[in-house]
């Protein structure tokens, strides 16, 4: 439920007291919209500050200012201050949403992908394809998310390639999962059932009935997952994995200001604001989205 | 029920044999050859040769695999480069410290995230309902090793109420009230992300529950409103929370707590996984995953279980 | 047969509020019910029955819902002017309700025995056991098959039939003055509907219960009341003994009603199905809300909408000309 009738709706929802809706209805459908309007607007102020990163910042990320080490908020020169080296940290934190952004964005993207078609196809057919899709992700993936991605993150090796491989093959399950039980849904629908009926193949019905409508439930999933994988992705690098120095990076950036935490809590304090920020506005869209668009939420 | 726990169980050996199967290929992959440990870099072609031999490393690589199995279920589980001790016990020693710092974090979780859960369901779509909603939303975004920091600075270095970290102080009492102390910081920040969670989940439950007629026919019995959302509501939205926690928790465990362990020094799974990574202490890390993925798999049966015998509605079948 | 006065709803507004406006489904509704009366109250789907019901316990849900006017008068007290506390106290003590789809109005996770000795443990402050030794008594009396059995089960595992017969018997089991009983057989196949209606009188007569049963189907009311009140668009349009508005009834949509089902003392006659559809809750018509449908109609009819008023001794109708209501029959 919680969406209004003008809304485009990917897969019927399922029925479920949606006709007395009344105000919770019409109070919840605002709340989306007003969660979308508001992640949309924050997410697209960082991919702004990304893409203007090289005229946002008044220094090169690296410059090392020997002298100016450790300048507060609001030091002439310095904006937003300077770290331990000397470096200034508007402009560290302007290049830094560069991986920021990579970190949310790819991963899911491929994963999401993959999980579509994996998806897609093991949960058409039903039956033994289904559970086996299913099951195969559940033995292959029984290690816990987090420490799988730690875990192929160390074997790999540092830096932002091996990262992004790392926090794609945790996804993968999750985003197979999704769109399995998105598919199981849209298979029961009449209109799949009208085109089985006029004589369509599987394999057209998939492509052209069952892959586009699922397109838009698993997105809004997807981009539900964006904030945890900002906050994650840029713990990996704060722990000493993924993105290495001197490459600017918000996780990084906590780490390295945690030696002064009692004198300069600026340097630590900033970089853990833009990843709230971040992270919020992936979080407000994804909730919008998923409340709007995926046939699994009822609430 | 019995046979569902068969089932269950039997399931088990895939998953198990699984997720070994992962660890063993991440061992397989790890940067460095073991003959350079073993016998340094500047050892004979043919010395090595017969080494490689001996160990088996030019067998095929499932071979290996089953080897590699069969020590490991005999609790061989390899030694630990940086502390030269057998990785085993090693992990289960930290394995309990983990455990007391779960506890606290997921009791603050649960208490939290379905109290929060609760009330915003009953004030469903009031200012309470948003800012609970709003607030769920922030912890969700927050980094738990950012927060960390946070609480650091403000409760300790500014405020001087709580110890930075580690489990015990140096010197002075060893109680178990000074153990406590120690918890409450970490317990929170690594229940904070699981509670929001857990809120959002056991709100939706509520208000699902809340839709239906029976509570107009709970009212009309004249039951109180307040046994109506605690006896009956919350009764029934229970198998869906506890599914939910009990994932959390398993999160929790594995995840979460390994960036508070890390922040708050407290020596656990978590700030062990952190040294062998930093000192590229190979076998102890993929055993600490290993020994991680083992709880998960068994804390998701558990909660498969009780979610059963909580719900009749599943446990008839 | 006189009752002295149990329950009075004057003027009783419950409207509901929407996108599409206000639905005024309960609009202006005024009745009485005696000391262990048995009243029907009839209606097509849609004319707030169910509203009525659920507005004289105050359980209309807020929002949607909301009682805008009127008095409930029941045992001297305004209902409306109680406090949630007091109003609380006379829900299942004094007034009790039984439910159209019974097994969605039980707690899907409690077993049933539980389900009563919950309402008997609250209202006679029995402890629980005691509680379960009085359910398995109503079930005997409901002539239920090996009780016990029953009041183990959960509601997923029992009939509709014997769902309800859970629900009477909580209601029943506080031994309330009043139970409303809102379409209470019409989710049971006949046979099963017969035998719980004629539970349900005995059992209420016995205790000297007044029942308020309201339903669609005519029968019903011909079998289990003694007075009838008939409902549409918000109101009630006629009001008198059951046999008098089977012998003649007094508005033009009672004809209707008649008209549209079989009976016995039609035998041979075509059922006349009542063309056009009630208006929209919506958009109610200044005058009468009938007007559209009514074959007797005349332009007075739209000025205001017609009060129900004593046509003859003991009956009311809300029709301008009852007289020549029935001719239609
Ligand atoms: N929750 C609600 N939200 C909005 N309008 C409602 C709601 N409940 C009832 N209504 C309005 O009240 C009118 C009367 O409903 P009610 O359920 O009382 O009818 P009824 O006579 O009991 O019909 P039925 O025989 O179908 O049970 C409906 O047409 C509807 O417009
Ligand atoms: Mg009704």
């Amino acid at each position: 439920m919680d969406r209004t009738d003008n809304e485009p709706i990917p897969v019927a929802a399922p029925t479920g007291g949606s006709q007395e809706g009344g105000w919770p209805r019409v109070l919840s459908g605002v709340r989306s919209h007003q969660g979308i309007a508001v992640g949309a607007a924050i997410v697209m102020a960082v991919v702004l500050v990304a893409l203007l990163a090289p005229f946002i910042s008044p220094y090169d990320p690296n410059e090392i200012h020997p002298i100016d080490r450790l300048k507060g908020i609001g030091t002439p020169g310095y904006l937003l201050g300077t770290d331990i080296q000397g470096r200034d940290m508007l402009s560290r934190l302007a290049w830094g949403s560069r991986t920021s952004l990579a970190i949310a964005v790819v991963p899911l993207a491929i994963a999401g992908l993959i999980g579509l078609l994996l998806g897609s196809f093991g949960a058409y057919g039903g039956g033994v394809s289904e559970t086996l899709i299913m099951r195969g992700m559940d033995v292959v993936f029984g290690l816990p998310p987090i420490l799988l991605a730690i875990a192929v993150a160390a074997t790999l090796g540092p830096g932002l390639f091996n990262l992004l491989v790392s926090l794609t093959i945790v996804l993968i399950p999750p985003m197979t999962r999704v769109t399995a039980q998105v598919v199981a849904i849209l298979r029961e629908q009449t209109f799949v059932e009208a085109a089985r009926a006029s004589g369509a193949r599987d394999l057209q019905i998939i492509f052209h009935h069952i892959l586009p409508n699922s397109v838009a439930p698993v997105l809004a999933y997807a981009t539900s997952l964006a904030g945890s994988m900002v906050v994650f992705g840029a713990g990996i690098s704060f722990i000493g994995l993924g993105i290495q120095p001197p490459r600017a990076d918000w996780g990084r950036m906590i780490n390295d200001g945690r030696e002064v935490l009692d004198l300069m809590p600026h340097v630590s304090t900033l970089p853990g604001i833009a990843i709230v920020v971040l992270a919020a506005g992936f979080n407000f869209l994804g909730d919008g989205l998923r409340d709007l668009l995926d046939p699994r939420m009822k609430v | 029920m019995l046979r569902f726990l068969a089932w269950r169980l039997l399931f088990l050996i895939p998953v198990l044999l699984g997720a070994s199967a992962v660890v063993f290929t991440l061992i397989q992959l790890a940067p460095g050859d073991p003959i350079d440990v073993l016998m340094g870099v500047f050892a004979s072609p043919e010395a090595r040769e017969a080494l490689r031999a001996k160990y088996g490393l030019n067998d095929p690589a499932y071979v290996q695999y089953f080897r590699w199995l069969w020590h490991i279920l005999q609790g061989d589980w390899g030694v630990s480069i940086q502390q030269r001790r057998p990785v085993l016990p090693l992990v289960m020693e930290k394995f309990w410290i983990t455990m007391l710092l779960t506890g606290a974090a997921g009791l603050f979780a649960i208490v939290v995230g379905v109290g929060a859960g609760v009330i915003a369901a009953v004030k469903q779509n009031s200012l309470t309902d948003r800012l609970i909603l709003l607030v769920s939303v922030f912890s969700l975004s927050m980094p738990a090793y950012w927060l960390g920091l946070v609480f650091i600075f403000l409760f300790s270095v500014t405020l001087g109420w709580l110890p930075t970290g580690g489990m015990r102080s140096f010197m002075g009492e060893k109680s178990n009230l000074d153990v406590l102390e120690h918890m409450i910081m970490p317990g929170v920040v690594a229940g904070l992300t699981p509670a929001a969670i857990i809120a959002r989940v056991a709100r939706a439950a509520m208000l699902e529950g809340m839709r239906l007629d029976y509570m107009t026919a709970l009212r009309a019995k004249g039951l109180s409103e307040r046994a109506v959302i605690l006896r009956h509501a919350l009764r029934n939205a229970l198998p869906t929370i506890v599914n939910m926690t009990g994932l959390q928790i398993g999160y929790l465990i594995l995840g979460a707590a390994l960036f508070v362990e890390i922040i708050f020094s407290w020596p656990g799974l978590g700030y062990e996984i952190y040294k062998s990574v930093i000192g590229r202490d190979m076998p102890m890390m993929l055993g600490l995953v290993l020994f991680s993925t083992i709880v998960f798999v068994l804390l998701n049966l558990l909660v498969d279980v009780l979610y059963r015998v909580i719900n009749p509605r599943v446990r008839a079948d | 047969m006189e009752h002295a006065e149990l329950l009075r709803v004057e003027g009783l507004k419950t409207w509901f509020h929407s996108r599409h406006g206000v639905a005024k489904a309960v609009d202006g509704i005024d009745f009485s019910i005696g000391e262990g009366e048995h009243v029907g109250l009839v209606g097509e789907s849609g004319s707030g029955k169910s509203v009525t019901a659920l507005s004289i316990l105050r359980l209309v849900r807020d929002p949607p819902g909301r009682i805008v006017d009127g008095r409930i008068l029941f045992e001297g007290r305004d209902l409306l002017s109680l406090s949630d506390e007091q109003m609380r106290r006379i829900r299942g003590r004094r007034i009790s309700m039984v439910f159209q789809d019974p097994a969605s109005h039980l707690d899907p996770v409690m077993k049933v025995g539980d389900w009563i000795a919950e309402a008997v443990a609250l209202h006679k402050g029995t402890n629980r056991k005691e509680a379960i030794a009085e359910a398995v008594r109503l079930l005997q009396v409901l002539k239920v098959p090996s009780p016990r059995d029953v009041l183990h089960a959960y509601p997923f595992q029992l009939s509709g039939g014997m769902c309800q017969r859970i629900l009477i018997a909580t209601a029943i089991a506080t031994e309330p003055v009043l139970i409303i009983a809102d379409e209470a057989t019409s989710a049971l196949d006949v046979t099963v509907q017969a035998s719980i209606l004629r539970t349900l009188g005995e059992l209420t007569e016995n205790i000297g219960t007044a029942v308020l049963l309201t339903t669609h189907n005519m029968r019903v009311v011909r079998k289990a009341c003694s007075r009838v009140m008939v409902m549409y668009a918000g109101r009630v349009v006629e009001d008198c003994r059951t046999e008098h508005l089977f012998e003649r009834p007094m508005h033009p949509y009672t004809v209707g009603l008649l008209n549209a089902v079989p009976s016995l003392d039609r035998v041979g006659r075509p059922l006349i199905p009542m063309l056009g559809e009630p208006p929209l809750p919506t958009a109610t018509p200044p005058g009468c809300a009938f007007f559209a449908r009514c074959p007797i109609r005349r332009p007075i009819c739209q000025e205001k909408r017609p009060p129900l008023l004593e046509v003859a001794p003991g009956r009311s109708s809300a029709c301008l000309f009852p007289e020549e209501a029935g001719g239609a029959r």
